[in-house]
């Protein structure tokens, strides 16, 4: 065999491989996309194509006349923007904080920040239940905020801490000469500057709040507070489940995902394989 | 600045202590919500699971270690370990195979390279409740594509993927790999974008072919690397919940029941808190252990 026909097969078989894993990863949501434009005849058909036979959009007209994945929808998005905003000032001090002062404490209290991120979660269910219950706040919005902190503050504390890390400290110099205060160079300085950075950073935490799934299941489990993510899961009626609306819904419920990732793709992709080795 | 930290509180400087003062009043939000929302948690956790928690209002009856106990003794325990260990290491060994050869493909180039790179991102970037539900639906019993394709090839061939207590763990681990190799393709090809080219060119050049060249430069270079993703993906798999509990609820019977969903179930369809709490320790302590090994490799990298 010689030079050229070794590279022409391991050409051949790099793209083989590529199409068979681009087609395991892409083909799931292909199908239920596809599945969410047919109508009931066809979901049902005994056999079912990849492109549908005719394109309807019943099944997500069907989805946003349904009062009660509406009202969890406004449940999903006022949650996760609450709880996007405190975080998001919460961490933005913090990594401030961390990055440009030394005191004492402040490695071990990074270190367990870090520790949230890989805490087993089913563990705080117990006592997070019994907090809330205390404060009489089961199954509110303001009990969800307060829960899904410990979502979000880890990555966003880290990934911010990096962004700040990499402006240098002369920067802000001039801005302490000119009489600013830290609170004001932080605000008038670091935040301008890591504007874009934090822009990615408050939609990664949106992400979160928006997929979490765990905590709104025991936490929010009454019709007024339940999310999208848990009324997605038990979407189901006297008949049965719809396959078409359940695959409309996931599909409209995976959207702002997709959206955010496409945009702020660099920054979140940067910041999570820096995360893996610092955090 | 970190040789005044040794000094001491009492020999700071006033400029130090103010140092000091602005930077506590600054992480104070997060200490806050890290000490109510953390670390309380944990102490209630720990107070639990050597308590009887007594509804509705929560007093506590000492008990010792009877909790453990009940919790280590049950008949279902021995199902409930084996089952988290191969949903861990089964998933942890398919991403790892899935997302070297992603990595090792982004690594040759080709053309197309960037789409495939975005494309493969998708799952991982689906919610974990629209992966359970397109997972679900693929995998139904009649009307799933799944079986649509087996049925062409062999009727016998189509089964309850879910509700049989033979395949519903496999089946629910392939949902989870789908969701998961992505991120490590995207961990593996940083970590060799981080290799310098001289050190394989040199290697190519002393006449190594290719397979030596991923044996002995490549991979060594990546060690700390997969290290500290297995770790990572090793914490995930043990404190995973959504995907089984949304696919199988941990059924059939137990045969796909893990540790996150055994406490949830004793804490929540039991009302038993405090072997849940049991429960949840002996796990806290599993990660804890795979954390130790973690951070230290994360301070070198960072030095």
């Amino acid at each position: 065999m010689n030079r050229k026909t070794k590279r022409i097969l391991l050409r051949t078989v790099t793209y083989i491989l590529c199409i068979i894993i681009a087609a395991f990863a892409l083909l799931p949501f292909l199908w239920g996309l596809s599945t969410s434009l047919k109508d009931n005849v066809e979901v049902y058909s005994l056999n079912p194509t990849l492109i549908p036979k005719n394109i309807t959009f019943e099944n997500y007209k069907a989805v946003f006349h349904d009062t009660s994945m509406m009202h969890y929808f406004r449940n999903s998005v006022v949650i996760a923007l609450v709880s996007t905003l405190v975080t998001i000032f919460v961490s933005l001090f913090a990594a401030y904080g961390f990055s440009r002062y030394r005191f004492p404490g402040r490695a071990p209290l990074l270190t367990s920040i870090l520790f949230i991120r890989v805490l087993p979660r089913v563990c705080l269910l117990v006592p997070f239940y019994v907090i809330l219950a205390n404060m009489r706040l089961v199954n509110t919005i303001p009990g969800l905020v307060l829960v899904y902190l410990i979502v979000g503050m880890p990555l966003t504390v880290w990934l911010l801490k990096g962004y700040i890390d990499a402006i240098p400290i002369e920067v802000e110099e001039a801005a302490f000469v000119d009489g600013c205060g830290p609170l004001k160079s932080l605000f008038l300085v670091v935040v301008p500057m890591v504007a874009p950075a934090l822009a990615a950073v408050g939609m990664f935490a949106f992400i979160l709040a928006w997929n979490e799934f765990l905590f709104p299941l025991l936490l929010a489990s009454d019709e007024s507070s339940r999310t999208l993510s848990v009324g997605l899961a038990f979407y189901i009626d006297e008949t049965g489940i719809q396959w078409g609306q359940m695959m409309a819904a996931s599909i409209l419920m995976s959207l702002p995902a997709i959206c955010v990732f496409s945009y702020a793709q660099k920054y979140i992709i940067k910041g999570m394989s820096e995360g893996a080795v610092k955090g | 600045m970190y040789a005044l930290k040794k000094k001491g509180l009492r020999h700071a400087t006033k400029r130090e202590k103010r140092s000091w003062l602005f930077g506590i009043l600054f992480i104070l939000p997060s200490v806050a919500a890290l000490a109510c929302m953390v670390v309380y948690p944990l102490i209630l956790t720990f107070l639990y699971s050597v308590n009887k928690v007594l509804l509705p209002n929560f007093d506590l009856e000492f008990v010792g270690a009877s909790n453990f106990m009940k919790a280590l003794g049950s008949s279902q325990f021995p199902t409930v370990l084996k089952n988290t260990l191969i949903w861990t290491f089964g998933s942890l060994f398919l991403r790892f195979v899935l997302g070297f050869i992603c990595a090792m493909m982004m690594e040759t180039g080709f053309r197309g390279k960037t789409v495939f790179r975005v494309l493969t991102l998708l799952p991982w970037v689906m919610p974990s409740i629209v992966a359970s539900n397109l997972w679900r639906w693929i995998y139904n019993v009649d009307n799933g594509i799944l079986n649509y394709v087996l049925k062409q090839i062999n009727p016998s061939l189509a089964i309850n993927w879910l509700g049989n207590p033979s395949t519903a763990l496999v089946s629910v681990i392939m949902a989870y790999v789908w969701t998961g190799f992505p991120y490590i393709m995207l961990m593996l090809v940083a970590g060799l974008q981080g290799i310098p080219k001289e050190y394989t060119e040199a290697a190519q050049i002393d006449g190594a072919n290719s397979v030596q060249v991923f044996w002995h430069v490549t991979l060594p270079q990546l060690k700390s690397f997969i290290m500290i993703l297995t770790i990572l993906e090793i914490i995930s798999g043990f404190n995973s919940f959504d995907l089984i509990f949304t696919m199988t609820g941990g059924g059939p019977g137990v045969s796909t029941e893990i540790l996150g969903l055994n406490i949830y179930r004793t804490a929540f369809q039991n009302y038993d808190f405090g072997t849940a709490s049991a429960i949840g320790v002996i796990l806290l302590l599993i990660v804890l252990v795979a954390f130790l090994f973690y951070a230290p490799s994360n301070k070198k990298k960072q030095a």
